[in-house]
């Protein structure tokens, strides 16, 4: 099949996608933003509470969640420690979204039957003033980061539609893993606002790759350079997408995973914003402009 | 000799210098002293030792010291015969004798058929008229061993009669310093509240007082910053190996020291007092322990201090005014009518007779005391211990500024942050082998895939040799980080290929082919570096070794090893 050709006759109807995946993912945003007033869940290092990692096997769960909440009269979430790679029982960690005075540890000693001492217990406290002023630290940190990276690449193009074309596919490569992240209820800790920032820099660099090979180079005609760069982007993104996928069931830690998973989610939705949306603006952009000089010229 | 080219001595020279940075030792043995109990500490061994042997064996790692301290110091139980007025028993004992004795009578007995109030009359064969007796035999009663622990400076060799409790850690291996989470440890992040905000002033001086509690404490292996969080000034904390309580009780306490006579402060801790007599059995230390009240043993710590002159005049003063009280015994001297009050935090913790000879006199030498309590003779001197040790501390560092909110506290695992390295470093590994896999797919050629893993390879390297270098401590953060930036790395890598792959069309010179591709390659960068720069400074700085690492990391990769790839590349295709 000839890419060149395919490409020439349908690249506004590709425009489709991108399009219904924006629509989707705000929607998904806008419906979760109505409902709970939040982007998304917080976990206990944006939202104030207590976290504490017991490396116990043979830990039930469910029985140890109604007895802390029976004990401690707050909601308390336990959720099971597994080890992907080796499908085994790690342990449990027990969440609380209050800020509670009283020594967890020792109840949970007394709900688990095990003795806990500091190689088998780890516990992260957040007062929920702190949760908040990092939570909104971060929001800052991801809009402040989004403009300086909107200068950059305004400063490389000095066009402000392949400008503009690149920052709409960074908006997408954010907003839909978010919506994504969102429907899978997935509580997102400090270091996964991290991976949103590591976002904003790594999706643009296909676009940049895009949008450079279009305009700045003259060999080919327009489809074959959008082809061209389109081999290139594909290795760039399918190669890092392996190695963080993999390093995603390899890895035991929720830190790594939470911002693995997000970058992963991110990466192959810039396949679509950038081969389906950016070409396509870039095309009907030069194909306008080249129009013109021949008007004018 | 054929020259390599500019660019690839380059990525040469820096791969050495991180090799020198790194610093690796391979002939390390032994384990690290991380903290100590009382037994072990008093026969001088400290924290940072090396144990190398215990008993003659030598220690392979933590896990082997571990089992060689607790077999080398464990105590076998033996039998024990006892036998009193009325009654007699045999039983086992390991650490404690299970009865204590109070002129021959036995009391607080935890052995059946053995009743307090019983009178002892013979133990293990030995009989016991007279407390003379008694005395010959109580120390040989429990069976002890002799512990040797050899570290790199000397041989200690000490009795003990229970198991001696050392934590130990693996010694560093190279310069690279491991974050707290895949250490272990508590990290503590600490606001100050008062009534005027703190200044940046304020928080230097709070971190400075910090800073020397601690080292009194013998926590040299910390952190102390200050962090800013939308706003607040707070301060962080990151120490291996000490609980929350004890956060709590050390640090977060404001310390505020004042001697008083009546309602008039004569001097307070820190500035008024120059001197403070500490670890010195002269003018430091318990020195005395009785039954305080039913169940209830006390004791009592003395330790001398000097007084500043201001200080002293303030205390002649004071105490001009005051009236001399007869003493109660006979020959005594008499005393002041007003004590000299200690508060701590507002809490009275002592009341100290003044002799009638110090009344109006500018003396600068001042005896503080004060209590410990507990149910048996042992915890009531620890707890003495612990108030003598807080309260030398609180005179010599002086009170904090401000009263001190724990906002933050997370301590990890240490066994547990062992692994989490281990597997991160997996998790690197298998990333870089699929991202050649993935490369190899695509263009099925060993003349590309072999530069692109020196690349990616020296890259990682590179960057830890920045991490030793400026002493980062490496955090999981850091290694998502490396991750990160060793991803961009190969976009860049595949951007470069090609380019110069493009042969077909030869409108362009090798050096016009890669000047194309670093225009993409440096508006990535840009971006990159501008999307990462904000949180270098956010979240209190928790994040700066995720923000740093790739920072670095990509910095390294655009001026460094790309362009060495580049110049590897063009050598290996163009023959």
């Amino acid at each position: 099949m000839n890419w060149e050709k395919f490409l020439e006759k349908n690249y506004k109807k590709l425009f489709v996608v991108p399009l219904l995946l924006l629509i989707f993912s705000l929607v998904v945003i806008g419906y979760f933003f109505n409902k709970t007033g939040e982007l998304f869940y917080r976990d206990v290092s944006l939202k104030g509470g207590v976290s504490a990692t017991v490396y116990e096997k043979g830990i039930d769960a469910e029985n140890l969640e109604k007895f802390l909440e029976e004990k401690l009269g707050t909601d308390v979430f336990v959720r099971k420690l597994g080890d992907i790679a080796t499908d085994s029982d790690v342990g449990v960690v027990v969440e609380i979204g209050d800020d509670v005075d009283t020594d967890l540890k020792k109840n949970i000693e007394e709900g688990t039957g095990k003795v806990l001492d500091e190689k088998n217990f780890s516990i992260e406290q957040v007062s929920s003033s702190l949760g908040e002023s990092f939570y909104q630290g971060l929001l800052k940190a991801v809009l402040i980061s989004f403009v300086l990276m909107g200068i950059v690449i305004f400063i490389a193009f000095r066009n402000f539609v392949p400008s503009a074309a690149v920052l709409l596919s960074a908006f997408l490569d954010i907003v839909f893993p978010l919506a994504i992240i969102q429907l899978a209820e997935i509580k997102i800790n400090a270091a996964g606002i991290a991976a949103f920032l590591l976002v904003i820099g790594y999706s643009v660099d296909t676009d940049i790759l895009l949008t450079t090979k279009v305009l700045k180079r003259k060999e080919g005609n327009i489809y074959e350079r959008v082809i061209d760069s389109t081999k290139t982007g594909l290795t760039m993104t399918f190669a890092t997408v392996a190695a963080l996928s993999i390093a995603y069931f390899v890895t035991t830690s929720f830190i790594l995973k939470q911002m693995f998973l997000i970058i992963v989610i991110a990466l192959l939705v810039d396949i679509i914003s950038t081969y389906f949306m950016n070409s396509g603006i870039l095309i009907w952009y030069c194909k306008k402009k080249e129009k013109n000089e021949k008007f004018w010229g | 000799m054929k020259s390599f080219g500019v660019r690839i001595n380059l990525l040469i020279v820096m791969l050495v210098l991180s090799l020198i940075a790194i610093a690796p030792k391979l002939d390390v043995e032994g384990v690290e002293i991380k903290s100590l109990d009382a037994v072990s500490k008093n026969q001088g061994l400290s924290i940072g030792e090396v144990v190398k042997e215990v008993n003659g064996v030598k220690v392979e790692n933590t896990e082997n010291f571990i089992g060689l301290l607790k077999e080398a110091s464990y105590i076998d139980p033996i039998k024990i015969n006892i036998i009193t007025d009325k009654s007699s028993a045999n039983y086992f004992a390991q650490d404690d004798l299970l009865f204590e004795l109070d002129n021959l009578t036995i009391k607080n007995s935890k052995i059946a058929n053995i009743k307090d109030g019983e009178i002892l009359k013979g133990i293990n064969g030995v009989k016991i008229n007279n407390a003379e007796d008694w005395e010959g035999i109580r120390y040989d009663l429990l069976p002890s061993k002799i512990v040797r622990i050899k570290t790199e400076k000397k041989e200690y060799v000490f009795q003990v009669n229970k198991e001696v409790e050392i934590n130990v850690k693996e010694v560093s291996r190279s310069n690279i310093k491991k974050g707290l989470d895949l250490e272990g440890g508590t990290r503590v992040l600490l606001k100050p509240v008062g009534e005027k905000k703190a200044s940046d002033q304020d928080i230097r001086n709070l971190i400075d007082v910090i800073s020397d509690r601690l080292d009194i404490y013998g926590l040299a292996d910390k952190r102390i910053r200050a962090a800013d969080v939308d706003g607040d000034k707070l301060i962080l904390i990151e120490i291996a190996g000490i609980s929350k309580e004890e956060v709590q009780d050390f640090i977060a306490t404001q310390g505020k020291f004042e001697a008083k006579i009546g309602n008039e402060t004569v001097f307070t801790g820190g500035n008024d007092v120059p001197f403070v007599c500490k670890e010195d059995g002269t003018c430091s230390g318990v020195r005395a322990c009785n039954l305080a009240s039913e169940g209830q043993y006390g004791c009592r710590f003395e330790f001398s201090i000097k007084l500043s002159t201001e200080s002293a005049k303030r205390h002649a003063r004071i105490t001009e005014k005051l009236d001399v009280v007869a003493g109660t015994g006979f020959g005594s001297e008499g005393y002041l009518s007003k004590p000299l009050d200690l508060y701590l935090d507002d809490e009275l913790i002592d009341s100290l007779q003044i002799s009638s000879s110090l009344k109006g006199s500018e003396t600068t030498d001042i005896l503080i005391s004060g209590s410990g309590f507990g149910a048996d003779q042992e915890t009531a001197l620890n707890d003495a211990l612990i108030n003598m040790e807080k309260l030398q501390t609180v005179l010599i560092t002086g009170s904090l500024p401000f009263q001190l909110e724990i906002v933050k506290i997370d301590s990890i695992s240490p066994i547990f942050g062992g692994e989490f390295l281990k597997n991160a470093v997996l998790a690197g590994g298998v990333a870089v082998i699929a991202v050649l896999i993935v490369v190899f797919i695509r263009y099925r050629n060993f003349k590309i895939i072999f530069p692109m893993m020196i690349t990616l390879l020296s890259e990682i390297f590179i960057i830890l040799g920045f991490a030793g270098l400026f002493r980062w401590n490496l955090d999981l953060a850091a290694i998502a980080g490396i991750i990160a930036s060793v991803g961009t790395g190969v976009d860049d890598q595949i951007v470069i290929t090609d380019e110069i792959l493009k042969g077909k069309e030869q409108y362009f010179n090798w050096k016009e082919k890669l000047k194309r591709a670093f225009f993409i390659i440096f508006v990535a960068y840009a971006a990159t570096l501008a999307a990462m720069l904000p949180l270098v400074w956010a979240v209190a700085g928790l994040l700066r070794g995720f923000a740093i690492a790739t920072i670095v990391g990509v910095t390294i990769g655009v001026f460094i090893t790309r362009p060495a790839f580049g110049a590897m590349l063009e050598k290996l295709m163009n023959k």
